[in-house]
């Protein structure tokens, strides 16, 4: 064996120490290549694919809404509740298998289980004015400015039994007044016989359409302006809670009268509609022991007065989606329009 | 001659040496903090926001619109290039301005497209086309129904109208009977130039 200290052989050291040294390095790039591929496939997550979920789910819920409200709108005749319900079905159907569709392309399964549906029985009552063609809000047999539109409207759990409540105004129709004095104002009242919620709409010392809420137990003077907007006519969503398609936060239909803490039924009133006019539509819950007022509020589709027709409150049925990493079920509750709790 | 000897084994330890640090540097030259187009972070922050566009525009209804946002009788998307598609940007609705605020000002390219329900399977139509997406391309996609009185962008009245009319025509049928017209799949597809 050569001495490794001997001069003459020296460069085998340095050559044996080389490879030493080009192994090492060889050995770290290894290793550091590894740390970097696990962080990059430990960051490769991007979720269970959640958003696909709720992007679905949200299509189901829109356009079974969507469903629900254009049927009702169609106006079907009062012993054809089973056909407006079957039509429902039918679009339900179809959209669930397009849904579906779209799904599988995505590699997942999705599935609303439209023979399970349940429908809430419930009546769209609505006045056909228009901001061109302003008719005044005032019952239907003998044009009263007081009158009641339904009673005993019972709200069904997590589900209110108002929705959709969406009314055209003109500003030259409405009442000037102001939040401390609107008693002269049209309003809408939200009842259950021992406290009530009033919603006033009435022309503000600005010339523009404004909304004043008062809530429960309140006196009147304690009623407070809570949007208002300049403009010859607006659109007021009582449930939705917008004025003019601008968010109202402050409107709130019913108040705590008809908010979750109660069980009672309510009633809808309306005050002064001789100060208002326009048109508007609203669904009211008729299960249990709600009703529209028959004597205010025409059977039969009047060109000029308040109707109503037939309508699907509520539709709830079960949805199921499924991927290799996410399994989503729930029964969904359809009904646009009502107010956020 | 012993001397030449150990210079050049020398050199050779050296080119060894220096071979594997060239190694080493070339092997870990993408890391995940390097800045690159192909780098996972940025495909993953591009994927939520591509999501979070999409479900933003169909939360505040600005999605619709724009799907709407058809000529016609011309048969294009309005103010859209020679091939009926937005090749700068998005479109000129409120949508594409968002699309646009939140990738084209970013130099993030985007590509638009709607798939629909046919007769004999399914169709495609191009929104906005900026070219063929590069291999580290994100994508997302989002439903959206249409109604038959949705009204179309051109101001020629509803889907119902357009379908019912010979001379006008959408670039989706009308795949159902009742109220509903169809359901719309919006898939955006963002890659970084």
């Amino acid at each position: 064996m050569a001495d490794l200290m001997d001069a003459e052989d020296r460069g085998q050291l340095v050559l044996v120490a080389g490879f030493a040294l080009a192994v090492v390095l060889v050995a770290l790039v290894l290793l550091a290549n590894t740390a970097i591929f696990t962080e990059n496939l430990a960051t490769r997550d991007n979720g269970v694919g959640e958003r696909e979920v709720l992007g679905y789910r949200s299509s189901a819920v829109d356009g079974a809404g969507g469903i629900v409200d254009r049927e009702n709108a169609a106006e079907y005749a009062n012993g054809e509740r089973d056909l407006l319900e079957g039509n429902v079905s039918d679009g339900l159907a179809a959209l669930d298998s397009q849904l579906r569709e779209s799904a599988g392309r995505n590699a997942a399964s999705a599935r609303a289980d439209v023979n399970a549906a349940t429908f809430t029985n419930g009546s769209l009552v609505r006045q056909n004015g228009t901001a061109d063609d302003p008719r005044q809000f005032t019952n239907a047999s003998d044009d009263r400015p007081d009158w009641t539109v339904a009673t005993g409207l019972e709200r069904d759990g997590d589900g209110n039994a108002t929705r959709a409540f969406v009314a055209v105004v003109t500003s030259s129709s409405l009442e000037p007044a102001s939040a401390s004095d609107p008693d002269d104002a049209f309003h809408v009242v939200v009842t259950n016989g021992s406290a009530a919620w009033h919603a006033y709409v009435y022309q503000n010392a600005s010339g523009g359409i404004a909304v004043g809420v008062k809530s429960a137990g309140e006196p009147v003077s304690a009623t407070s302006e809570v949007c208002s907007v300049a403009a010859s006519n607006a659109t007021v969503d009582f449930t939705g809670g917008s004025l003019g398609g601008v968010d109202c936060p402050g409107l709130a239909f019913g108040g705590d009268v008809a908010g979750s803490a109660t069980t009672d039924g309510y009633d809808v009133l309306v005050r002064n509609g001789d100060r208002a006019a326009g048109g508007y539509d609203l669904t009211v819950r008729t299960a249990g022991s709600g009703s529209v007022s028959t004597g205010n509020v025409s059977a039969t589709p009047s060109a000029d007065e308040p109707y109503r027709v037939p309508a699907v409150y509520a539709v709830e049925f079960p949805i199921e989606y499924r991927t290799g990493e996410v399994t989503y079920a729930e029964t969904v509750r359809v009904a646009p329009g009502e107010r956020d709790d | 001659m012993r001397a030449q000897a150990h210079t050049l084994e020398g050199f050779a330890a050296a080119i060894i040496l220096l071979s594997g640090v060239l190694f080493a540097l070339q092997a870990t030259a993408v890391t995940p903090l390097t800045a690159s187009t192909s780098n996972q972070h940025i495909e993953n922050q591009q994927a939520a926001v591509a999501e979070g566009t999409l479900a933003a525009a169909e939360a505040n209804g600005t999605l619709t619109p724009t799907l709407l946002y058809w000529n016609t009788s011309g048969d294009r998307f309005i103010g859209s290039g020679s091939d009926g598609t937005y090749a700068g940007g998005g479109p000129p609705t409120r949508f594409g301005a968002a699309l646009n605020r939140t990738f084209a000002a970013d130099r993030i390219a985007f590509n638009v497209e709607v798939s629909y329900r046919t007769a004999g399977g399914r169709g495609r139509t191009r929104m906005v086309y900026m070219g063929s997406p590069s291999d580290n391309a994100v994508a997302a996609t989002r439903t959206v129904v249409l109604f038959d009185d949705d009204p179309v962008g051109d101001g020629s009245g509803t889907l119902a109208d357009v379908a019912d009319d010979p001379d006008r025509e959408f670039y989706a049928d009308d795949t159902d009977g009742g109220p509903l017209y169809g359901v719309m799949e919006v898939r955006i597809v963002v890659w970084r130039i």
